[in-house]
């Protein structure tokens, strides 16, 4: 049987009077949460938006409370780093809610799926990297004025201090890094190579 | 909410496209639901902007294709790895005449990759190459250059079924 002959049976077998729903029960659905992955990363980046508003919150606070010298610039820099993560947060968002409210053609629908996902991993992997060498070097300082500040410490090693300081900061970025790529890739890697093999089918002639 | 009523009218006379496209991709009756809520829940959110320059059924067909492509799942029940035997049910009563050819050539769609069996829902829903090309956001040559290969892949594939 070629498929123009399985044309023909089902378009005269269409009947067409198969499982309907009643317009309360899809007003009922409409009501109910949604699991696309737009709607699964849109709740994330709320999420990480709530969280990035308390540490903005947290800095001042300890902005006001702890006038050390190591306190201001801190939440300085933590500040700067939650603003610059809000402008990025909601580029995104924004497109999310344009691909929602206008839906594309299947190729371009895949593309931009592909973007937005591709977007917010790296977003988020990056985020963990670049904060870890601030947290590092913040925690130097931080262990330098807390030595100084002691008389009792007056023969600290400072080239062993620093070196087994850095020696465990690199290994921990080195942990960071490995864990983070596996746990995005866990998440959300399948999935991706998944969309980008449908774009690779749909874009071959 | 201003359009609700006129969404779920809507829904409610082309709900059949919603259906049809969950049972093509989806098994088992779980799925299928979730599927259609998806579905349902993506026009919604881009009913606002549908304009009316397509026929509703067309936009719908986008919608509910675009969704069923990029659906999430977190856990590993794919089509793949189901029962091909349940798509049977996919588009037409089984006590039609050619039974077997039938079945074969059901169990060969269900093979398709995603992308190709939206094509083929295109095309037995009588869509000309040009509409088709509109709703998969390709050219009227691509669509005839692909439908050429699935006739082929389909004809050799439901051959090995019977």
């Amino acid at each position: 049987m070629e498929l123009d002959d399985f044309k023909q049976l089902y378009r005269e077998n269409d009947s067409g009077d198969r499982a309907t729903h009643s317009a309360g029960e899809l007003e009922d659905c409409m009501r109910s949460k949604t699991r696309s992955i737009t709607g699964k990363i849109k709740r994330s980046i709320l999420f990480e938006f709530v969280v990035a508003v308390f540490f903005v919150a947290l800095a001042l606070w300890s902005w006001f409370h702890y006038p050390s010298r190591l306190t201001r610039p801190f939440a300085m820099l933590t500040i700067a780093l939650c603003c610059i993560f809000f402008l990025y947060l909601g580029a995104l968002y924004k497109k999310i809610v344009a691909y929602e409210k206008a839906p594309p053609a299947v190729k371009d629908g895949l593309r931009q799926v592909i973007t937005i996902l591709q977007q917010f991993t790296r977003l988020y992997f990056q985020f963990t990297m670049i904060t870890l060498p601030i947290v590092f070097i913040f925690g130097l300082i931080a262990g330098y004025l807390e030595i100084t500040g002691d008389a009792r410490v007056q023969f600290f090693n400072w080239f062993r201090g620093i070196l087994f300081y850095t020696i465990a900061f690199i290994l921990w970025w080195i942990i960071m890094y490995f864990f983070t790529r596996w746990y995005i890739k866990k998440l959300y890697g399948n999935y991706l190579m998944q969309l980008q093999q449908q774009l690779k089918d749909i874009e071959n002639g | 909410m201003p359009g609700e009523k006129d969404f779920i009218q809507s829904i409610e006379q082309n709900q059949k496209i919603i259906h049809k496209v969950c049972n093509l991709y989806m098994n088992n009756e779980q799925d299928k639901k979730d599927l259609f809520q998806e579905i349902l829940l993506a026009a919604w959110k881009g009913y606002g902007n549908f304009k009316g320059d397509a026929k509703f059924s067309t936009w719908l067909y986008r919608v509910a294709l675009n969704t069923a492509i990029t659906f999430y799942r977190k856990d590993k029940r794919q089509i793949e790895t189901a029962e091909l035997k349940e798509q049977v049910t996919v588009f037409v009563d089984n006590n039609v005449p050619k039974e077997e050819q039938l079945t074969a050539m059901h169990m060969a769609i269900a093979g398709l990759s995603k992308i190709d069996k939206a094509l083929v829902m295109l095309y037995l829903e009588d869509y000309d190459y040009n509409e088709i090309g509109n709703v998969m956001g390709i050219t009227v040559n691509n669509v005839a250059v692909k439908m050429s290969r699935i006739k082929i892949k389909l004809k050799e594939s439901a051959e090995k079924y019977l």
